[in-house]
């Protein structure tokens, strides 16, 4: 999975507060608020960056293992998937990510 | 031009927005010139006009199957506007035009319902938010105390003692340019009575907690904003209104002082408040 890449596919509002994220999904109002890490995570999705470049800037600025780094994205992108919020990037577009 | 029925109509003025009713039922109005008697102001250029229609067969509608035995409320944007809907209204608002048509069961609650959602929405374009809070004015300075149901809203307002209790449920608060007020209004909850039409810089907002002890701590910004988000009138799904209620709760933790209130349900927790 190292070399995918995922896509915000429902309209959500983020702002990031002290480097964490809070997150509306516009479609139910539904609110998410993300650690420091998974914040991380969230602004490579939205830049377009591969998984293994992410693991890798989570290992940089976090000081922790590739593998701990690889289980936290995997973790929070099964969350994200389940939750619709993001989908394969190589998948058809269904909704154009908001701001 | 101005619409006669609404010259010679109701008019309110809440939270600084000026609405016009207009009614041709003369019980209905009769009603809510009396349910809106501290909030009544001549305003010439009212933000909203809201024409009244009494529906008498819309306390009786069916309730809808997958939604019983939920309080039946549906926000939907509708072109320019929204489409609100209970069972004892259903209504029109275009917020850009500041026009709103209204069916309803012929009795105050119901226009009263209508509106509340009007400025849930209303309020979040002005820059502010619709809390589900009670608030309190404290020396001069306002606190809010928000929470889910039996978090004790009703109790901080059955333990202001001489101060003076703006609202029991529905905290109106918005920017004025220097900071942030809340707002007193005409929607109370359980304690069915309503606080002055005034307003005054908002101090504090408080999620409550019951404890055994009072105590407070101030919570980082990014809870404070999802605490004020989790307790907004947020209606407005689909919508990009939701964005902007998320932009106008980070202005507020940035201003006011958002944190967790632990409190007993005695009068000596205003201590830890003021």
């Amino acid at each position: 999975m190292t070399t995918e890449r995922y896509r915000p596919v429902r309209k959500v509002a983020v702002r990031v507060i002290d480097g964490k994220a809070v997150m509306i999904t516009l479609s139910d109002s539904k609110l998410h608020r993300l650690n420091a890490s998974a914040t991380r995570v969230w602004e490579g999705i939205e830049s377009g960056r591969a998984v293994s470049e992410i693991v890798a800037g989570l290992c940089a600025e976090f000081a922790v293992s590739r593998e701990q780094a690889h289980a936290d994205v995997t973790a929070l992108l099964g969350e994200l998937l389940a939750r619709g919020i993001v989908a394969p990037a190589d998948d058809e577009v269904v909704e154009a990510a908001g701001r | 031009m101005e619409d006669a029925s609404f010259a010679a109509g109701l008019k309110i003025r809440i939270a600084d927005v000026g609405v016009a009713l207009a009614t041709a039922d003369a019980a209905l109005s009769a009603a809510l010139e009396q349910h809106y008697a501290g909030f009544q102001a001549e305003t010439a250029a009212p933000e909203l006009r809201l024409r009244v229609e009494p529906a008498p067969s819309l306390r009786s509608r069916a309730p809808v199957p997958e939604l019983e035995g939920q309080p039946w409320l549906d926000v939907k944007e509708n072109g320019g506007g929204f489409r609100i809907r209970r069972l004892d209204f259903e209504g029109d608002v275009d917020l850009e035009r500041g026009t709103g048509e209204l069916r309803c069961w012929p009795r105050a609650l119901a226009v009263d319902g209508f509106l509340r959602v009007c400025f849930s929405l209303l309020i979040i374009r002005r820059g502010g938010l619709l809390l589900h809070a009670a608030s309190v004015v404290s020396g001069g300075r306002g606190h809010a105390f928000t929470g889910p149901s039996g978090a004790g809203k009703t109790t901080v307002c059955r333990l202001a003692g001489p101060r003076t209790i703006l609202t029991d449920e529905t905290t109106i608060v918005r920017p004025n340019g220097r900071g942030f007020r809340v707002h007193g209004n005409p929607f109370p909850g359980e304690l069915g009575r309503f606080g002055p039409n005034a307003a005054f810089p908002l101090a504090s907002v408080n999620l409550l907690v019951k404890d055994t002890e009072a105590g407070i701590t101030a919570l980082p910004p990014d809870e404070a904003v999802r605490a004020l988000l989790a307790n907004t009138f947020l209606h407005a799904r689909g919508s990009e209104l939701a964005a902007q209620a998320l932009d106008n709760a980070c202005a507020i933790a940035g201003a006011v002082a958002v944190r967790r209130l632990r409190f007993a349900p005695e009068p000596s927790f205003w201590e830890v408040i003021e």
